[in-house]
Formats: C-alpha cells, sequence, structure tokens
C-alpha cells in the first residue's frame, strides 16, 4: 500500500516530462524551420526590394537623362547644326545670311530666348530676341572680354552656369562659327530657358516620396521633382553631397564620369536611398533620392506580414506539439493504469490500444501476462480451496472421536492422557476454524461466497449473538453493554453473513478485551447507512497495525496479541462480507486503550421491508 | 581632385570681410532736392515697385539666405545747396560728387545709418538730378530712372547693381570701352530688366552665398 502511494507522487512528474519532451522535439522540428525560412524570406525580399529601387532610379534617371539630352541636342545643337557651309572661306557671315540664320535658329526651338553672333573679334554683329526683335546697332556689344565668346573663339561649345533669374533659369550657349575650311569665323550665341525642362523634371517621381533632381557641375540645382517646396524658399543650388558628387565628376571625361547608387540623409534631413548619374556630354547631374521610408515600404510590409505568419503558425504548432505529445503519451499512460491494475489483482480490467505498433504490442504482452497471472491465482485458490475441503473431514472427524473419547471415557481416562487429549482438542478446536477460514476466504476470492440479502432486523441479530457469547464475556468478566436504538431500520444484509461478521467482531472485541474490560455495542444511522459499532477497552492498535487489519492472515504481533488464539482471516473475511453487501467498514484504535469497530449497511428501502 | 569643402554653417558677408553678415538688410530709402529744383511729388508711388522688384531678386540670387527690406522717408529732403554744388564736374561717371555732398549732408542732418541691431544698413538716396552711384553704405540714384519710359524698364537693375557696389563687387565691365565683363547684373545685366538678370557664380562666391 505504501509503494502504491509512492507511485503516485511520482506520477504526475514523469506524465509530465516526456510530454513536454515530445513537444519541446516537435517545437524544435518544426519552428527551426519556419523561423529560418522567414529569416530568408525577409532577406530575399529585402534584396529584392533593395534592386527594384536601384532599378526604378536607375530607370528614371536614365529617362530624364534623355529628355535632358534631347533638350540640349534640340536647343544647343541647333545653334552648332548652323554652322554655315555655304559660307566658304570668307572670314565674315555674309549680312544677308546673318537674319536669316538666326530666324531660323529661333524657329528651330521654342527654348532659344535669343541668339547673338559674333565676329571673330568677339563684335556684336546682330541679336535676335524673341520677344523685343532685332536689337539696334547702338545696343550691340563688344563681347570680346566675356568668357563664353572667348571659349567659343578658341573653338570649344560653352555651356554657362545656370542663371537664376525672376523670368526663370537659364544658360546661355556659345559656339564656334566655322567655314569649309574649318576656321572659325565668328560666334554664335543663345540663351535658352531650362522651363520646360524644369517642368519635365517636376514630373519625375518615384513611389509617393521620391524625387528627381537636376543639377549641374557646379552643384547648382537647376530643377528638381520635389514636391511642396517654394523654389524661391529653398536654398537651391547649396546641397554639399551634390556639390561633391557633381565636382568629383566635373571636367571628367565623359565616359569616366562615375554613377552612384548609396544611402545617405538628404538636405531635407530624411535617409534617402539616391542614384546619381552624370549626363554624357553636358556638364549636369540627374539623381534621384527616394526617402527609405516610403523606399522600403514594400518589404517593411512584408517583413511585418512575415513576423504574424510565424507568430501565428508559431502558435499553432505549439497547440500542435501538445496535442500530438498527448496523442504520444496517452496509450503509454493507459498502458501505466493496466500495469498498475494488474498489481492490485485486477487481471479483467484490460483496455485494448489500437494505435497498431509496439505500443499496442506492449498491451497485448501485458494482456497475456494479466491472463497468465490469472490462472495462477485461480490455480492457488484452487488448491486452497480443495486442500481445506479435503482437510476438513479429517479435522471434523477428529474433533468429534476427541469430544466423544472425552465425554464417554471421562471417569476412566488416567490424569495425565486427559490433559494431553484436552490439548488435542484446542489444537483440533483451531485447525478446524482455520479451515473454515480457508474456505471461506477460498470462496471469497473465487467469487464463490454466496449471498442473499433481505431486511435484517440489526438490533435483534446483535442481541441474540451478544447472548450467544455470553459465556466467553463473562469468563473474562467484561461488562457488555448494548444500547438500544428505537425504531431502528432494517439493513439489507445476508442473514448468515451479518450473524458471522457480528460474531466475529464481539469474539475479537473479548478476545483482545483486558479483564474486567467493556464492550460497548451501539447503532447509528448516517447517509442512508445503518451504522454498527462494537467498542471494546482492550489493547487496541498503533496506527500502522489499523492499515494492515483487513489484509490477510494479518496478525498484530505484540506481546499482548500473543497469547490470543487467531488465524489472521477473520477480519479479512468480515471487509470481503460487508462489502459484498454493499457496506463500509472501519476502524478507529489507540494502542493500549481499545479499538472500535464500525460498519455500515444501507438501509433496506421500505417494501423490501414490508416483504 | 580634391573636393572643397561646403560642410559647415557660412553666413552671406560682404567682399573681403566675413565678419559684416548681410543676413538681413535695411534699406533706407530718401527723396533728395537740390534746393533750386522743383521735387517730383510721384516717386513715393514709383519707388516702392522698384523697391520690391529689387528684393524679389535680392532673394532668389541669395537663395533665401538673406533678406533685403525697405523704410521710406516718406518727407521729401531739400538739399541746403543747389544743383551745381551737388554734381560737381564729372557727371558722365555717375556723378561720385553728389553721392559724397548728399552723403555728408544726410548723415550730418539725420544722423549716420544705424548699425547696431544686426542688420546691415544702407541708404537709397533717389535724387533729383543726374546719377547713379553706389558705395560704402549708400546708393544715389537719379530720380529720372523712374520718370523716363526708355530707363524704367531697368531702373531697379541699375539700383540692386548700385547696391551690389555696397557690397563690395566690383564693376564686371571695362570703363574704357564699356565692355562687359560679365553678362551678370554688375556687368552687361544691368542694362536688362531685373526679371532677366543675375548674380554670377563669381559674385555669389564673393558674397559667400551657398
Ligand atoms: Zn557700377
Amino acid at each position: 500500500m505504501t509503494e502504491q502511494v509512492k507511485q503516485t507522487e511520482q506520477k504526475p512528474k514523469k506524465r509530465g516530462t516526456l510530454r513536454t519532451k515530445v513537444a519541446a522535439w516537435f517545437l524544435f522540428v518544426s519552428v527551426i524551420p519556419i523561423i529560418a525560412m522567414s529569416y530568408i524570406v525577409v532577406l530575399l525580399v529585402n534584396l529584392a526590394n533593395e534592386r527594384l529601387v536601384e532599378e526604378l532610379e536607375t530607370q528614371l534617371v536614365r529617362q530624364k537623362s534623355r529628355e535632358v539630352e534631347k533638350f540640349f541636342e534640340e536647343t544647343a545643337g541647333v545653334l552648332e547644326v548652323r554652322v554655315p557651309l555655304e559660307i566658304g572661306d570668307v572670314t565674315i557671315v555674309p549680312e544677308n545670311q546673318r537674319r536669316l540664320l538666326m530666324e531660323e535658329t529661333l524657329r528651330e526651338s521654342k527654348a532659344i530666348r535669343s541668339v547673338s553672333l559674333y565676329d571673330v573679334n568677339g563684335q556684336e554683329l546682330d541679336r535676335l530676341d524673341r520677344e523685343v526683335g532685332f536689337a539696334n546697332d547702338r545696343d550691340l556689344i563688344d563681347g570680346s572680354q566675356l568668357e563664353k565668346i572667348i571659349a567659343a573663339q578658341e573653338g570649344r561649345s560653352y555651356f554657362s552656369p545656370v542663371r537664376q533669374t525672376l523670368e526663370g533659369a537659364y544658360i546661355s550657349i556659345a559656339q564656334p562659327l566655322k567655314n569649309s575650311t574649318d576656321t572659325t569665323v565668328g560666334v554664335l550665341s543663345g540663351d535658352i530657358a531650362l522651363t520646360t525642362l524644369r517642368r519635365d523634371i517636376s514630373y519625375g517621381t518615384l513611389g509617393s516620396k521620391g524625387y528627381i533632381l537636376f543639377f549641374s557641375d557646379d552643384g547648382n540645382i537647376i530643377a528638381h521633382s520635389r514636391s511642396a517646396l517654394d523654389e524661391s524658399a529653398i536654398r537651391i543650388g547649396s546641397i554639399p553631397y551634390l556639390a561633391q558628387f557633381a565636382q568629383a565628376n566635373a571636367g571628367a571625361a565623359s565616359s569616366e564620369r562615375v554613377a552612384s547608387f548609396t544611402q545617405y540623409a538628404s538636405a531635407w534631413g530624411e535617409r534617402v536611398v539616391g542614384y546619381a548619374e552624370p549626363l554624357r556630354n553636358l556638364p549636369f547631374v540627374i539623381a534621384a533620392e527616394w526617402p527609405v521610408d516610403d523606399a522600403f515600404r514594400l518589404s517593411r510590409e512584408i517583413q511585418t506580414q512575415a513576423l504574424v505568419f510565424s507568430l501565428v503558425v508559431l502558435v499553432a504548432v505549439l497547440l500542435i506539439s501538445f496535442l500530438v505529445a498527448r496523442r504520444v503519451t496517452q496509450p503509454i499512460r493507459i498502458l501505466r493504469e493496466e500495469a498498475k491494475r494488474i498489481g492490485q489483482g485486477k487481471f479483467d480490467d484490460t483496455i485494448d490500444i489500437k494505435t497498431n505498433d509496439e505500443i499496442q504490442e506492449l498491451d497485448e504482452e501485458l494482456h497475456d501476462m494479466a491472463e497468465a497471472l490469472k490462472q495462477l491465482q485461480q490455480l492457488r485458490e484452487e488448491f486452497v480451496f480443495i486442500a481445506a475441503h479435503e482437510l476438513r473431514s479429517p479435522v471434523t472427524a477428529i474433533k468429534g472421536y476427541i469430544s466423544m473419547i472425552l465425554e464417554e471415557f471421562t471417569d476412566t481416562l488416567p490424569g495425565d492422557t486427559r490433559h494431553m487429549l484436552e490439548q488435542v482438542q484446542r489444537a483440533n478446536q483451531h485447525l478446524v476454524q482455520l479451515v473454515q477460514d480457508l474456505l471461506e476466504v477460498a470462496r471469497s476470492d473465487a467469487g464463490r461466497m454466496k449471498l442473499e440479502v433481505s431486511p435484517q432486523d440489526l438490533a435483534a441479530m446483535a442481541k441474540t449473538v451478544i447472548s450467544d457469547l455470553k459465556p466467553l464475556w463473562e469468563e473474562k468478566k467484561l461488562v457488555m453493554t448494548y444500547q438500544e436504538y428505537p425504531g431502528l431500520p432494517s439493513a439489507l444484509a445476508d442473514a448468515d453473513k451479518l450473524r458471522e461478521v457480528l460474531v466475529n467482531l464481539v469474539s475479537n472485541a473479548t478476545k483482545y478485551n483486558r479483564d474486567a474490560g467493556t464492550i460497548t455495542v451501539w447503532h447509528e444511522v448516517v447517509d442512508k447507512t445503518v451504522v454498527t459499532h462494537v467498542a471494546d477497552s482492550g489493547i487496541g492498535m498503533a496506527p500502522e497495525e489499523v492499515e494492515k487489519l483487513f489484509q490477510k492472515f494479518y496478525r498484530a504481533e505484540n506481546t499482548d496479541t500473543r497469547k490470543v488464539q487467531g488465524t489472521g482471516l477473520g477480519l479479512f473475511i468480515v471487509k470481503q462480507i460487508i462489502e459484498k453487501m454493499g457496506g463500509q467498514i472501519r476502524v478507529s484504535s489507540e494502542r493500549g486503550k481499545g479499538s472500535t469497530f464500525s460498519f455500515a449497511l444501507p438501509i433496506a428501502p421500505l417494501e423490501a421491508k414490508s416483504n | 581632385m580634391p573636393v572643397p569643402s561646403v560642410e559647415g554653417v557660412s553666413r552671406p558677408h560682404v567682399v573681403d570681410d566675413s565678419s559684416i553678415g548681410l543676413d538681413r538688410i535695411r534699406l533706407v530709402v530718401v527723396y533728395f532736392v537740390p534746393a533750386d529744383v522743383i521735387p517730383w511729388e510721384g516717386w513715393r508711388e514709383r519707388i516702392v515697385p522698384a523697391l520690391q522688384e529689387m528684393e524679389a531678386f535680392h532673394r532668389l540670387q541669395f537663395r533665401g539666405s538673406s533678406e533685403l527690406v525697405h523704410e521710406i522717408y516718406t518727407e521729401t529732403i531739400v538739399g541746403e545747396r543747389d544743383s551745381a554744388f551737388y554734381d560737381g564736374s564729372d557727371t558722365a561717371r555717375g556723378n561720385p560728387h553728389a553721392w559724397e555732398a548728399v552723403r555728408e549732408e544726410l548723415n550730418r542732418r539725420l544722423g549716420a545709418l544705424r548699425q547696431d541691431d544686426g542688420a546691415f544698413d544702407a541708404r537709397l538716396v533717389l535724387f533729383e538730378g543726374v546719377g547713379a552711384v553706389g558705395g560704402v553704405d549708400q546708393i544715389l540714384v537719379s530720380s529720372g530712372y523712374l520718370q523716363s519710359p526708355v530707363e524704367m524698364p531697368r531702373a531697379s537693375a541699375v539700383f540692386y547693381h548700385e547696391l551690389g557696389h555696397v557690397f563690395g563687387l566690383k564693376d564686371a565691365y571695362t570703363y574704357e570701352h564699356g565692355a562687359p565683363l560679365d553678362e551678370d547684373i554688375m556687368g552687361l545685366g544691368r542694362n536688362r530688366p531685373i526679371g532677366q538678370t543675375y548674380l554670377s557664380e563669381k559674385a555669389k562666391k564673393e558674397l559667400g552665398i551657398r
């Protein structure tokens, strides 16, 4: 019994660890790949997003570059194309051709605001303004000191820095005019309004926040598409990193000009991912800047979704792992329960496990084992029954003959012989009792105990037993008290067995009592049961003895009990009988003070009583 | 290639002296008439649009880093002397004598310009006579720029050109032949409507405009 208690104490701990182990392994093998996969997905998405951003920025910058190049082809190119081959080798453009040339130039491109023609010495020969028309001769200037004229005279194309005016930004371009022998015969200069170009640039956007910056090699912004910026309010042209990039590229041959794709803080303090590319044959740079929060919104959203998904999966896996763990451990739990029942001698209560695996095999082995144990027990019970049964006749015969001898030859027997026969009679009496008890036990073990319950008058039964045993308790000079319980209901019991129980308890109370002690018998009605108490003032028992009291062949071993005859089967049989009749028995005892045995039996139903 | 440092706080300043800032410029406008000349009553309404044009031009060229404001001394100031005194002998070069004489008289009569609240103070003298000259803290321009239909389109450009001298900028044309060295407002551009001219990159650098 104590071993069983130990087992039940260990159970929850064992069950917990197995289930946790299985769950932990399940989690481990399923969660690690999920986390790894999420990480890879996030990484790939980031990479893809970055490439997408770079591609979009590159595309936009290239597109704008083409627009800018086209613009300058159509404007500066116009000035260049006008090399008048028909001039031949003359060193000055004929007056009649000048104005035609200039008018045609303005017609070619609407962006050209005005055009001027200078001779080789830098003297302005004529000027045509789109709004004013041809200039008066007295307004023509000596351009010999101007940078653009000097550059063009030396045969170079000249692009001025962007000139910011209240009427708009423009640049001035000067191209040498060459004759057919490649001799510079003059300079053609034009002012080109950047209004249309700025408008084109301002249409370039990326996502909802990305924008385009168009700036010259000196770092001055010519145009941009950054929304909500008042142009007069911002200090356009003063963005350090643009100036640096432009500086790095300024003067470099077109093939050496490098593009750049990087992240940095913009002039407006935002973290941006920027792409800048210098134009091929023009002193300009086009850059795209895209605030990181906008550019990487997609990947951030996917990251968030991946995170949410991972969490959901994690929770699901957690639940599933515990379910699986339970499923795995459930048959093992059943096996343990079965093993426990077999340990208790209950061989028939088997549950079939249908897992179709080793656990089922184990269960089947367990069932076989239970069957074998059951047969073994039956065999043992059979043997005890047969042995007891076979012993009964001889010991009964011995009993009869000894009684006869002692009664009929009581006067003729020598004193010694008589004394010895009396010893034999007592020993035989004990043997008879033992055989009877063994038979009873064997019957009860094998389920052969026959019971017929009917309403019994406990009070009458108790009084009869007390009076029947009077010689016993009188011999020890015990004070017997029977307390009446008026209107005591009938209890459901088998009459013979009930009598056996009462005899057993009262004779125990007598046997284990001290001389001149007391025995008290009384009844109680508790919860639809009739409880009968048999109290003695005897030797009593220690708590550990009480625990084993109802076990087979148990006898409290101490000096007080040794002199009392007993088989050790009486209380076991009593308990079997009471429980078979649907009742309960318990004992309360104190060493040296006495014991009280109480058994409860169900109250008989009224109709049963009337029968 | 070394990258020139463009970092750090730099504020616009007068040429060659970064200690005199140009973040805020206050232009005190006075109308000055020599004693023997009949004052022109229409100056007040003509000067305001010109000043506004100058201010817009200034804001754009300084990229918003400086503010030009004006205060108009509404009373006509009648000079103590006649035109002959102020004009001197070489009115062809912008009338520097008148600039000197008027400055001396105004400083005496109105007190020298305040220079103590962080603003850069300058005086615009609309002079009833000939002249267009600027330097130190004063520009003197003929009221004729606001009266002649021929001169009016370029009046504010001329005024700002002279203000440029106050900032320390040099003329961008040769004095011998008048050949422009630059097309900006200090050169050829002074003869253009102010809306079509600009401040050269060289001038911006000199003024510390980033
Ligand atoms: Zn000048």
